[in-house]
């Protein structure tokens, strides 16, 4: 069998493999278009939809016309037509290689009939070499491999295409969308903002409500007066503003503007050096139950608890209810009945790691803190003065490393030897200090593993060669022919003795006798 | 079948014969690993050279010199030490003096004069001496005073060298890696693989190889090998493969871009498709097929990849991402 008739041979059995690759590659395009339309759907509904909902998108044209909706169903059909012009361009790109190469893949014979078809073709294995013949070595191997291959086993390992059937879905669900929902400027009328407060806020709108019902008469004389509804947000405080705060109210700057009734009642327990006074304080950072005793207390004009201030105008028979507190305006902050005391309440200032919706909760050290150091700092205490630095530590300690003082932050009194007392430390005996050592970059970088040396990159090294160009200078003179040196003494640098050293030699004896002095020259004598 | 033909195929045949016959020589000395075998002798009929990497004690070295042993070819040894100088290798000018007391330069041949050459511990040796190697492994010749002198054919390095113990060594150029067809990791024996070892190498008798090739054997069979036709599809196959290594290809993967920092030169897709055509020959195939290709690429471009410092950094290996190609 020649090569040609191996070739039609191979290609006979290998036809209904490459007519099956093409029609699956047919198949392949048509769903690669309707994935593409599909696809698309999702645009169009939102398209549709917003068309729908008050055309606000689209000025008042009504997309959801009956000649938009068809529109939107032809898009799979369009996807596939241009899936099959796809197709068909592509359809002469599977060859009877491309299959014998599938069939090799399926059969597990080693692209022996892909390599047989192709060496068929090929005119060099027509001739008497050695690679010729194992060229057609080749084809007989793959001819012979036919006898196990079944053509129609065409398992292509192409990718398989999925429809997107979870854009379909989307596109329906926008699509229903209008026939769902209210149409656009249905929309429901503006609500209160203190409901969409209180529906953002269940447990908020329940505290608002119990204040509300204690101070009707009073909002109603007094709009102004009536709560904000806005939530109160805490906000942080530098330490200074803690320490103004943490002041007693007399010291407190006049900004803060006349105070109400409660500042009032709450600057008497602020300031009272009376036992009541400090029962109030202790109340307050005591349990719920202590605080709501010391609220009678302040509105017996005695105490100014934290929940004493806000209840001191409720009349001592008023139902306890737990932790009920009144949302403050912003401007209450400087309408705190007590620095001291406000200052804890607030969630802002006093309280940095307490609530933010403030109430009865305390934090556990801060505010103890300020109660503790309210009755140390009093103006009577003659003390207070002297124990400024143990105060400064327990304050430390107490505030249990919640925020730093600024003051504990300040640079230690140097030691150091130095002329200006602010330069780099040195030996006090002036001039420059030595330069500081450069111990390199940091090595270690925690979780990398660094390795020390990368094959194959050049190291950029240390040395720099810098290349300079310097043009050519002409000779200001012409050159002078050279002419051939000739001296007829002895080089110079050549030593010879002008005279023998003979007539010298008497005189170089006496000079060293006389250098060595007379014992030498007895010596010599003696000798002689 | 003309004649042609049928001699052509015998030629096969015995190509696959003389193949195994050279292997199970080999085995009566060296103990399993087969593909560490395989891949020596894939490269000895390819042309090329083999660079073996493995701890010590595992029969580098004795396979190397087994290798020789199977052959009527001659072999010499190197063992390279920092303090080795390349005339020591390639051979030196001589002042010889004649019986009449004559005298006159004489080429005295270095040990780089052999057809099977074990360069042990490679690494150990001076870029410089290690350079001296270049000209002898590409162009398998060298030149000393001027004159250029032919190697033996045919000609093959075996250089070894140890993955540990990296103190004091210098890392091969990468010119120099790439001239070898084969990084072949030379790993530990299986447990029932101990048994024979020791019973190989603790008795009286150590088992010797005898020689069952000579170097026309070896010669025409080489040229065999070059004949192999390569079909597109094999051929299209090696070049993606090569360029698959090289970041920035349109064949690369994402991991590549990331992690290496040089891919494959083309000596990598040569190596693959001489390397493929022995595998075909071995198969009793007359072409070569793509799993040929495939079959040869990790022992091909391991060595002729290169890692950026965030690929060393993650510890993978060239191996690695060769693997995840092969996936693809």
């Amino acid at each position: 069998m020649d090569l040609g008739q191996s070739r039609r041979r191979i290609e006979e059995v290998v036809a209904p493999a490459t007519e099956s690759l093409r029609s699956r590659r047919d198949r392949a395009a048509f769903r690669v278009g309707i994935a593409a339309g599909v696809q698309a759907l999702p645009t169009f509904a939102a398209i549709l939809a917003l068309g729908w909902f008050g055309g606000t998108f689209v000025a008042e044209a009504d997309l959801f016309d009956p000649l938009l909706l068809p529109l939107l169903l032809l898009l799979p059909p369009v996807g596939m037509a241009l899936g099959a012009r796809a197709a068909a361009r592509r359809h002469d790109l599977v060859d009877a290689r491309a299959a014998a190469r599938v069939l090799d893949r399926n059969h597990g014979t080693k692209d022996r009939l892909s390599a047989a078809l192709e060496l068929a073709g090929d005119p060099d294995s027509e001739r008497t070499d050695r690679r010729a013949a194992l060229a057609r070595l080749a084809v007989a191997d793959g001819v012979a491999a036919l006898a196990g291959i079944d053509a129609t086993r065409t398992e292509v390992a192409d990718a398989t295409i999925r429809l997107p059937w979870a854009h379909a879905a989307f596109a329906l669900v926008i699509a229903l969308a209008p026939a769902v929902l209210p149409r656009g400027g249905e929309s429901a009328p503006d609500a209160d903002p203190a409901e969409v407060v209180a529906a953002a806020d269940p447990e908020g709108a329940r505290d608002e409500q119990q204040p509300e019902s204690e101070s009707d008469a009073r909002d109603d004389a007094d709009p102004a007066a009536r709560p904000e509804v806005t939530p109160a947000t805490p906000t942080r405080t530098t330490p200074r503003e803690r320490r103004v705060e943490d002041r007693p109210a007399e010291e407190q700057p006049e900004e803060t503007g006349p105070s109400p009734e409660p500042k009032r009642s709450a600057g008497r327990g602020a300031s009272g050096s009376d036992a009541a006074g400090e029962r109030g304080r202790r109340s307050t950072s005591s349990s719920e139950s202590q605080s709501a005793s010391s609220g009678q207390a302040s509105a017996g004009g005695q105490g100014g608890g934290g929940q004493g201030s806000a209840k001191s105008e409720t009349p001592p028979d008023a139902p306890k209810e737990p932790r009920k507190q009144t949302p403050r305006k912003p401007s209450q902050k400087g309408q705190r009945p007590s620095s001291t005391e406000g200052g804890e309440q607030e969630p802002s200032a006093g309280n940095p790691s307490g609530p933010s919706r403030g109430g009865g909760k305390m934090a556990a050290v801060g505010n103890q803190r300020s109660g503790m150091e309210r009755g140390s700092e009093r103006d009577d205490d003659p003390d207070a003065d002297d124990e400024d630095v143990e105060d400064e530590k327990e304050e430390t300690e107490q505030r249990g490393g919640v925020m730093p003082m600024t003051r504990d932050r300040m640079q230690a009194p140097s030691r150091e030897l130095s002329i200006s007392g602010n330069g780099p430390p040195d030996d006090g005996r002036g001039g420059p200090t030595p330069p500081k050592k450069s111990r390199g970059t940091a090595s270690l970088v925690l979780g990398v593993r660094l390795p020390d040396q990368v094959r194959g990159q050049t190291n950029p090294g240390t040395a720099k060669t810098t290349i300079e160009q310097i043009p050519p200078v002409p000779q200001a003179e012409a050159p002078r022919p050279a002419s051939p040196a000739r001296s007829e003494g002895p080089s110079p640098n050549v030593q010879t003795p002008a005279r023998p050293l003979g007539d010298l030699a008497e005189t170089v004896r006496r000079y060293h006798e006389l250098l060595r002095g007379p014992s030498t020259r007895s010596a010599s004598q003696k000798d002689a | 079948m003309t004649d042609l033909d049928a001699a052509v195929a015998s030629e096969v045949e015995a190509f696959r014969s003389q193949f195994d016959k050279l292997r199970q020589e080999i085995h009566k000395v060296i103990v399993g690993q087969d593909e560490v075998v395989d891949g020596v002798l894939t490269a000895l009929l390819a042309g090329g050279h083999v660079l073996l990497e493995g701890v010590p004690g595992i029969g580098k070295t004795v396979l190397v010199k087994t290798l020789g042993d199977a052959m009527h070819l001659s072999k010499s040894r190197i063992q390279f030490t920092p303090d080795l100088m390349p005339s020591d290798v390639l051979g030196t000018m001589v002042l010889d003096e004649g019986a009449g007391g004559a005298r006159a330069l004489r080429f005295q041949e270095g040990p780089i004069h052999a057809h099977v050459v074990l360069a042990d511990e490679i690494n150990r040796a001076t870029p410089k001496t290690q350079s001296a190697l270049l000209e002898a492994m590409q162009e398998r010749q060298v030149t000393v005073g001027g004159t250029t002198r032919q190697l033996p054919n045919p000609f093959i390095v075996l250089a070894t060298q140890n993955p540990v113990e990296q103190e004091g060594t210098y890392p091969l150029p990468e010119a120099q890696l790439d001239r070898f067809l084969f990084k072949l990791l030379v790993g530990y024996p299986k447990e029932h693989e101990y048994g024979a070892i020791l019973a190989r190498t603790t008795g009286r008798e150590t088992p010797v190889a005898e020689a069952v090739l000579s170097d026309d054997d070896v010669v025409s069979m080489r040229r065999l090998v070059r004949d192999v036709p390569v079909p597109e599809a094999a051929q299209t196959a090696a070049v993606r493969l090569v360029m698959a290594t090289q970041p920035g290809s349109p064949h690369s993967t994402d991991r590549i871009d990331r992690y290496a920092l040089m891919g494959s030169s083309p000596r990598g897709a040569q190596a693959l498709i001489l390397a493929g055509k022995v595998h075909a020959l071995r198969d009793g195939r007359f072409a070569v097929a793509e799993d040929d290709v495939r079959a040869m690429a990790i022992p091909a471009l391991r060595h002729r990849m290169l890692l950026n410092f965030e690929g060393l950094g993650e510890g993978l290996t060239t191996d690695t991402l060769l693997a995840e190609i092969l996936e693809r």
